[in-house]
């Protein structure tokens, strides 16, 4: 797979021809409640979506962030998009095999017959779930895997729970408008001291022209266990700007483990920067028992404009956070990503380590809080922030809010910005290399501490994106 | 009172001191942008809704200079922002004129200064203090500025406007004082143009009495080859506000923005402060340190701009803090903003504790827990005296460091709390 990807062009710009199901465009109450109602959704849910539109009504779209962003008229979207199949999928041989295609394709192979990576997937196109793989073998050991629809009506008190509890609708403006209109995206349970015997993965397909995508994930891992999830996204390349606004919600008990891994390549727009989409992304992750673990991981190569802060509540005493990331921007992409940290119990400690390339005419923004409540005796957080940049009419920029409350605490932020170092490319050259190889080479080194956090397949991956994406961008 | 009302109340006080087309053009501004609040992004860890005169009325000046300690032989007084002849002693190569605020206009109220309390003090300065350093002047002895204020329900309003020729070396000390438990309010503007190959350094010493409330901008405009060295103070006030602001115009300049704050009790300190790296081969070095006791909030801000073509601009930027006790508080935002690819910036912050190791190691020697403590804070301040580079500030600084600061907390120390 990994070898197909190294075209200058975006390889995943086509479009898949399929008859869908498409609610009229804008937004009012009335789409809400079709979509609620398409879903066959229990009243609480309905109501909670109510209340979030109405929230959404009086709010503001964000404007604090080193971004510009065209505004965005709502009316002009679909909300709710889906292939055109038989009412419910019992087994995979039913999906239309159009969108089968589509994600061979991508490289995701749905059916069950190639086990090829071991990895347990669900497909998200457009606002539906097509299809989860390795349902049967997940349910032996009591992990819940499906699309959220399926876990909304199969386990309605689980999600009712959980569901907004990390992230309510009030948090911000496009959590509100998720809240009210998300369509799908994937339910993960890991039961008490079960760790997921397979990786967990979520492959999100945007298809459908002028729709938005709002997908939701929740995850809550019960105490002791332990679960790697991956998620990856593509789009078709088109002119026009597509909205992605998603919410993932991640719950870890008592010494419980999750690991959330993204390679982001949404369609980035074009050289002129004509198209991608906005991702607008609120994720967010509570360590509510105590030893408990989230890391985030995140490789962010595509959309036009990316708006996006993994974040933790340490809540429990001893809880740890993590985040890793790999921002690339190159022509006209503009990213604003970082991460929050709130720490709130004793002990709890946290890892930023956060490196931007910025190429041609793009802007890179770290924006990250580290939060030290008076409760959080001995916390600890490092924070590494590099930058570096390619051409000189790119921008990095960092803005990390520090803010301490506690004597006890101890807060480290460290960051750099610079070019590729010329001694560094001359020591390569010299060694016979050519100049493409020897950026690379250094680039991956630059990397090299959040790609070996990805698991492996991902890894291999991300570091062809990254070569790929620079490709055309050194002269 | 709510903000917008304390902002109509100024409005109209303000209208009274606009008299000159300049004043009314900072007045203009200040309608429209009103007193800075919480939701302003540069503004997001001070309020000051608690410590903001309720109106504006202009009110008889009555401080008196009472043996304020300065480092050098020379000194301006300025009390309540205005020129006192009597107590001031200048160096004759200097010539300081002081100059009616009717008559400037707007080229000598500096175009791009961005803080409000900047325009507010446009309005309100009664006199403006030119000072001229001619070319070639190497003096070696510092020139102290001293403010004395003591004005309630109004800000005095000094103003310093300082210019240094070529190849001039000068070092200024500016003391802000005033009375003890008295809650008055200063609000100063100095400015800096520093010509080619000049080398100024311009250390601010903040010792107001713990119940006023400060805010105080620096401008500076640094040339060819030439050196602005700023090292800000605090250690008084009630709340304060320090915004510092230097713009590397010319190729080879280099600005070196540093401070300390020093801070217990309900104190609370804010620096703010912006490096423009305008052209290519500039360079910033930037070192502020903080120590933290009782239940005393710090907030640190420090942007380093690098402009597009700004190339092989070099800059660093550190900000430490220790916090002593269980209540301090520090917000810190120290930020890059780099739109040039030949550039080596780097940036950092700490916040942490007294470390058990050096306690351990300095008490394996023989010392005891409390002097150990005491020289460990002495020596983690000391680090960002010595980036001054005139031998006498930087003792006086440890002295203003004792007196202010160390003293009273060591007391804490020694009674154990």
């Amino acid at each position: 797979m990994s070898k197909e990807i190294i075209n200058d062009e975006y390889k995943y710009g086509f479009y898949t021809d399929i008859e869908t199901e498409e609610f009229p465009k804008g937004l009012d109450e009335n789409i809400v409640r079709l979509i609620s109602a398409k879903k066959d959704e229990p009243e609480w849910l309905l109501e909670s979506r109510l209340k979030a539109f109405r929230l959404w009504k009086t709010m503001k779209a964000p404007n604090w962030a080193k971004l510009d962003v065209p505004p965005i008229d709502f009316e002009d979207l679909y909300y709710y998009s889906a292939p055109k199949q038989k009412k419910s999928v019992d087994s995979l041989d039913e999906i239309d095999p159009e969108i089968l295609a589509t994600f061979e394709k991508l490289g995701i192979p749905l059916s069950e017959q190639k086990r090829i990576s071991g990895v347990a997937v669900d497909a998200v196109f457009d606002s539906v779930s097509v299809g989860t793989t390795y349902k049967e073998e997940l349910e032996k050991v009591g992990v819940i895997f499906c699309s959220i629809s399926e876990a909304v009506k199969d386990y309605p008190d689980l999600v009712k729970r959980y569901l907004g509890t990390v992230v309510p609708p009030s948090d911000n403006y496009y959590a509100a408008l998720n809240s009210a209109v998300f369509s799908d995206g994937s339910f993960v349970y890991i039961p008490k001291n079960v760790t997921c015997p397979m990786d967990l993965s979520t492959y999100f397909r945007i298809n459908a022209k002028e729709t938005g995508q709002f997908e939701r994930t929740l995850i809550i891992a019960e105490e002791g266990s332990y679960v790697n999830y991956l998620e990856g996204c593509t789009a078709p390349q088109r002119d026009e700007n597509q909205l992605h606004a998603a919410i993932v919600e991640l719950v870890a008990f008592d010494n419980a483990e999750i690991k959330y891994s993204t390679v982001q390549n949404w369609y980035a727009g074009d050289k002129n920067g004509v198209g991608g989409i906005y991702n607008f992304v609120t994720k967010r992750g509570n360590c509510l028992g105590v030893n408990s673990k989230i890391s985030w991981t995140q490789v962010e190569a595509g959309s036009s404009i990316t708006w996006k802060y993994p974040s933790c509540n340490l809540i429990g005493d001893n809880s740890q956070g993590a985040f890793y990331s790999v921002a690339l921007t190159n022509n006209k992409m503009q990213a604003d990503t970082g991460t929050k940290m709130v720490h709130i119990g004793k002990n709890t400690k946290s890892t930023i380590i956060s490196k931007g390339i910025s190429a041609e005419q793009s802007i890179n923004n770290y924006r990250g809080l580290v939060k030290v409540m008076p409760s959080a005796r001995g916390a600890r957080n490092y924070s590494q922030c590099d930058s570096m940049l390619v051409g000189d009419r790119s921008a990095a920029n960092t803005f990390p809010y520090i803010d301490v409350k506690n004597n006890s605490a101890t807060v480290e932020h460290e960051a750099s910005t610079s070019k590729i170092s010329e001694d560094q490319l001359f020591y390569l050259q010299q060694r016979g290399m050519d100049m493409e190889k020897c950026i690379s080479m250094i680039v991956n080194g630059f990397c090299a501490d959040v790609f070996k956090e990805l698991p492996l397949e991902f890894a291999v991956e991300a570091v062809k994106l990254i070569e790929m994406k620079l490709e055309n961008s050194i002269g | 009172m709510k903000i917008e009302q304390l902002s109509e109340n100024y409005i109209n006080d303000l209208e009274k001191f606009a008299t000159t087309k300049a004043k009314r053009m900072s007045l203009a501004h200040f309608k429209k942008v009103g007193l800075p609040h919480t939701k302003m992004e540069d503004w997001l860890y001070t309020k000051l809704t608690d410590v903001l005169p309720s109106n504006f009325a202009k009110v008889e000046s009555s401080a008196t200079l009472t043996n304020v300690k300065v480092p050098g032989k020379f000194q301006i007084v300025l009390l309540n922002g205005q020129y006192s002849k009597v107590d001031s002693f200048i160096p004759d190569e200097i010539s300081v004129e002081i100059v009616n605020s009717d008559l400037l206009d707007e080229t000598d109220f500096r175009e791009d200064q961005k803080d409000i309390f900047a325009h507010v003090n446009a309005i309100t300065c009664h006199e403006v203090i030119k000072i001229h350093v001619p070319k070639n002047l190497k003096l070696e002895d510092s020139i102290s500025i001293v403010h004395v204020s003591d004005f309630k329900d109004s800000f005095s309003s000094p103003r310093v406007i300082i210019e240094a020729e070529m190849f001039s070396e000068i070092d200024f000390v500016e003391i802000f004082t005033g009375v003890e438990n008295s809650s008055y309010n200063t609000n100063a503007v100095t400015s800096f143009l520093v010509k080619e190959n000049a080398k100024v350094s311009h250390t601010k010493v903040q010792i107001e009495g713990m119940e006023s409330f400060h805010v105080a901008s620096v401008y500076a405009d640094v040339e060819k080859n030439a050196t602005f060295s700023s090292f800000s103070f605090s250690t008084g006030a009630k709340k304060s506000r320090n915004n510092i602001e230097v713009a590397l115009k010319g190729v080879g300049s280099k600005g070196n923005v540093h401070g300390l704050y020093a801070l217990t009790d309900v104190q609370h300190c804010d620096n703010f402060s912006i490096i423009n790296h305008l052209v290519e081969h500039t360079e910033s070095d930037q070192l502020f340190k903080g120590v933290l006791d009782g239940e005393s909030r710090a907030v640190f801000t420090g942007k380093i701009k690098i402009f597009q073509d700004a190339q092989k601009v070099y800059s660093e930027q550190l900000n430490k803090n220790l916090l002593l006790s269980k209540k301090a508080h520090i917000d810190t935002r120290p930020q890059l903003e780099v739109n040039a690819d030949d550039v080596k910036c780097s940036h950092g912050a700490t916040i942490g504790q007294m470390s058990e190791e050096e306690e351990f190691y300095l008490r394996s020697r023989g010392l005891s827990v409390i002097r150990a403590q005491k020289l460990l804070i002495h020596a983690f301040c000391s680090d960002a005296i010595y980036k001054v580079e005139n031998e006498s500030i930087q003792k006086y600084l440890s002295e203003v460091l004792f007196e202010s600061f160390e003293k009273k907390t060591f007391q804490q120390l020694e009674q154990g709390k």
